[in-house]
């Protein structure tokens, strides 16, 4: 007895060390191909090239946005994510289109051009000049003649084509191609860009991420190896994956020979968090130096530390309520209206996002082209709001269902939009879901009655999110859920998106907000904030508010 | 007792099935399925519909199921909606951190907790055995989330002794096992002491010392091998649980293991995912009561004697 008791105590203490001693186990994937050893040349593009108009207009050949950093007092920069990348593959996740996707792909994978939104203006990256034809449906881009791959590969115009066709026929860039017909090479140093119709924001269409160029080859070899592109990526940036450990962490080295030159930040680190407070712990203890998803809480708490700087950047998102104007009460223009006048945005910003934003004054974000900062929103008017509620035969007012999806990013709005609504009578049951029971619900099927929700920017651009959530042609899941139609306001979009004058393109917008603001069908309420900190020490961070910070810009003072 | 063992593992296949069953039907009955959550907020009605496509979503729920298990009994788990990779690949690069987790937090609680308990027990009423059964109730009360932040707090950010994200190192190891074994540290406490106190008040406990022999002896040879037996099983069924994961603990460490993978799967609606994690947490717990069960027949002379009598009536 005694004997066998032992040789269990010995098993399990055999097992036990095996597992602390051992290797976690987890997957570490080295970065694919050699470095490319380019000539190194400065970041201001001088070499950009003119172009002989001939029916095109040369438009940007200027410096980018902030110089490479080549100097730093630590060589090694490490950050801090909740969750792990989908994949680094730029165009084939949802990440494409979302802020957490751009940050890595933006480091990985060189775009054409580059697009600093606090300006407003583009900057070349592969591409040194760009024209474009006189009705805006072509654009002929000009390559740079030193960039390589990962792999060492020089990057040319075939391979360029390739990967934008690529990243053209990924399902999930097509709410940013749906603009384009194809890409074409003009010769060995010139491409073209060919549009089914003019749209005027296609040049920041190009400067998204997922339009950034991967390696032909190594893409190819992977399909036919049956290995994961997206965990062994070769690309044209300045970084490259060096290792990727599963749900623990990602390590990025710099390439050498990158053309822009050797950075100080020479190692990255990319460690994954289980939530936002451990995130906000470690770099209050020192162990991170930038964390992009800072909770309200913590965020006030580390403002207060010598050794934490944050910052409270403009978000790329919308707070909005939607109704379902295919569904009563709210086929009623006046029902709408009442809502509209019920609300408080300055409390709802204080109640829902703790003050962290701003609140909206038309559905557009002020980050955008095409936004109208001297718009006014409907003010509240308590009185007014009873008077049509009145009239439209609801004199009491009415419960409705609100469906509303249960992460507190929502909710919290929600609940006081529910106490607001209450004091003009209107009774907002919830019934709260999980995300993606309700996007079923709302985006997909449409069914619903009321909810607020927050619709993203893929591009800074008025028309992104107008056109998606309020033209009659995306009723349904094509964007426009609210089920809204208004002849008038879809020749304004249509007529705003193909204008290539920028004051007639605002002037076209200002009359579409109007519409929305009169009819209400959705209540653009704030504005969200992305709320970041960053080690007192860490320079050239949070330049970009939608997370394209260039790791090459980065430096550590002492 | 191979037959019982090997009858006992072949329940487990019913189990098994009937919880795929069950998780499988569920996730797929629920409104929403893993192309909407995969294809994101900027997604087109042909984005969706495509990636539907893609991951077979379209065919009739019966036809998938049966598909399923076929490719699960040739060993094929399938592909994660989410990232596409193998989930075999996702469960074992998480199972590690988990099992770590599960076997050291409870080493942990069984080393600290069974002595304490059995000196609670033999000095009863002491000071040592107020304060400990103080202490138990108090830790028993307290969520390992809410440990764990206090431990990162001190031991972290104002000591800055240990680190507070992972378990690699072993210094990463101290914190959230102490955090996820707490809980059963202190009902390990409680249960030893109770049922030392049960049996050491027992006739043959009392006869042992009228018989003169030493305390030392009484205690543990004794009274401790029949106390122990629902403490036995106390730490089965938690050694099983914690396999499964500790959803909390390990997202407060930004530990990556099965807990936080399940949740993240059935979120997300990754059936393939999920599926895998909760059929092994099945498994596990399954395969924990086994060994419980298995050591009473080493530790519990009744249950021995009973298999032996069987033996010699069969023969």
């Amino acid at each position: 007895m005694k004997k066998i008791m032992a040789l269990l105590l010995a098993a399990t203490m055999t097992v036990s060390l095996a597992a602390c001693s051992g290797n976690s186990g987890t997957g570490s994937t080295a970065a694919n191909g050699s470095e490319g050893s380019g000539e190194v040349v400065s970041s201001d593009s001088s070499d950009a090239a003119s172009g002989d108009a001939g029916g095109y207009v040369d438009v940007v050949g200027s410096a980018a946005p902030g110089a490479i950093a080549t100097e730093s007092a630590r060589d090694t920069f490490n950050f801090a994510m909740v969750g792990e990348p989908i994949t680094l593959d730029p165009c084939n996740s949802k990440d494409a289109t979302t802020p957490t996707g751009w940050m890595y792909s933006s480091q990985l994978y060189d775009t054409l051009l580059l697009f600093d939104p606090n300006t407003q203006e583009f900057y070349p990256r592969l591409a040194t000049s760009w024209e474009i034809n006189d009705d805006f449906t072509e654009i002929v881009f000009e390559l740079r003649k030193d960039a390589k791959f990962h792999c060492g590969e020089l990057i040319t115009a075939d391979h360029v084509v390739w990967s934008l066709t690529h990243a053209m026929e990924s399902e999930f860039t097509a709410s940013l191609s749906e603009a384009i017909d194809h890409f074409e090479k003009v010769d060995d140093n010139h491409i073209k860009l060919v549009m089914k119709y003019a749209y005027a924001p296609i040049l920041q269409v190009m400067t998204v991420p997922c339009w950034g160029i991967i390696c032909q080859d190594d893409y190819e070899k992977s399909v036919a190896e049956g290995t994961d592109f997206g965990r062994n990526p070769c690309g044209s940036g300045a970084y490259k994956l060096a290792s990727w450990e599963t749900g623990k962490q990602l390590t990025f080295d710099a390439v050498e020979g990158y053309w822009e030159g050797e950075p100080g930040i020479k190692h990255v680190v990319n460690t994954i968090v289980g939530d936002v407070s451990s995130g906000a712990l470690a770099l209050e203890q020192g162990s991170i130096d930038y964390f992009p998803s800072v909770s309200t809480t913590d965020f006030d708490y580390l403002s207060t530390l010598d050794n934490v700087h944050t910052e409270l950047l403009p978000g790329t998102a919308i707070v909005a309520i939607c109704m379902n104007t295919q569904r009563e009460p709210f086929t009623d223009v006046r029902v709408r209206q009442a809502i509209a006048l019920a609300l408080n945005r300055e409390e709802i910003l204080l109640g829902g996002k703790d003050g962290m934003g701003s609140v909206a004054n038309c559905y557009c974000a002020p980050v955008c082209t095409g936004y109208d900062a001297s718009f006014e929103a409907t003010a509240q008017d308590l009185e007014k709001a009873k008077a049509l509620l009145t009239e439209a035969g609801y004199p009491d007012g009415f419960t409705v269902e609100c469906q509303q999806d249960s992460s507190p990013t929502y909710l919290n709005v929600a609940e006081v939009v529910q106490a607001q609504l209450k004091e003009i009578g209107i009774n907002l049951e919830f019934n709260k879901m999980e995300r993606t029971t309700w996007m079923d619900l709302v985006s997909v099927q449409m069914d619903f009655d009321i909810t607020v929700r927050q619709s993203m920017y893929s591009i800074f651009d008025a028309d992104y999110l107008l056109t998606r959530r309020l033209h009659s042609k995306n009723i349904g899941a094509a964007g426009n859920y609210s089920g809204y139609s208004n002849k008038e306001l879809d020749e304004i979009l249509d007529a705003a998106r193909i204008e290539s004058d920028t004051t007639k393109r605002n002037e076209l917008y200002s009359e579409a907000y109007t519409i929305v603001r009169d009819e209400a069908p959705m209540v653009p309420l704030l504005y969200n904030a992305s709320l970041q900190a960053i080690s007192s020490k860490l320079m050239g961070m949070m330049d970009d508010f939608s997370w394209k910070d260039l790791w090459n810009r980065l430096y550590f003072i002492a | 007792m191979v037959r019982y063992i090997f009858k006992r593992i072949l329940m487990m296949i019913p189990v098994v099935l009937g919880i795929s069953f069950i998780i499988f039907f569920t996730m797929n009955l629920t409104p929403g399925d893993a192309a909407i959550s995969l294809a994101g907020d900027s997604a087109t009605p042909e984005t969706i519909e495509a990636i539907r496509e893609e991951l077979g979503l379209n065919g009739p729920l019966v036809v998938r199921y049966m598909r399923y298990l076929w490719n699960v009994l040739h060993g094929n788990f399938g592909n994660s909606y989410n990232n596409g990779q193998p989930v075999v690949t996702e469960i074992m690069a998480r199972f590690p951190y988990t099992f770590r987790l599960a076997v050291f937090s409870t080493l942990f609680a069984c080393l600290l907790g069974i002595p304490i308990g059995i000196i609670s027990a033999v000095k009863q009423y002491s000071v040592l055995d107020t304060s400990m059964v103080g202490l138990a109730l108090v830790l028993t009360s307290l969520p390992g989330f809410f440990i764990g932040l206090l431990l990162i707090l001190v031991f972290s950010v104002y000591l800055g002794l240990l680190p507070m994200i992972g378990m690699s190192t072993l210094a990463e190891h101290i914190m959230p096992c102490m955090a996820a074994g707490t809980g059963t540290f202190a009902s390990m406490v409680r249960m030893t002491r109770s049922t030392m106190l049960e049996v050491i008040r027992q006739d043959y406990v009392r006869t042992a010392r009228a018989k003169g022999v030493p305390e030392r002896k009484v205690i543990f040879k004794h009274s401790l091998k029949n106390a122990l037996l629902p403490v036995v099983t106390a730490i089965g069924l938690q050694l099983g649980m914690a396999m499964g994961g500790s959803i909390a603990i390990e997202q407060l460490f930004s530990i990556p293991g099965l807990g936080q993978l399940t949740v993240t799967a059935i979120r997300q609606k990754d059936i393939p995912v999920a599926m895998a994690c909760i059929m092994m947490t099945a498994i596990m717990i399954s395969l924990a009561n086994l060994i419980v069960d298995i050591l009473y027949y080493f530790i519990d002379p009744r249950l021995k004697a009973q298999f032996a009598k069987r033996k010699k009536a069969a023969t």
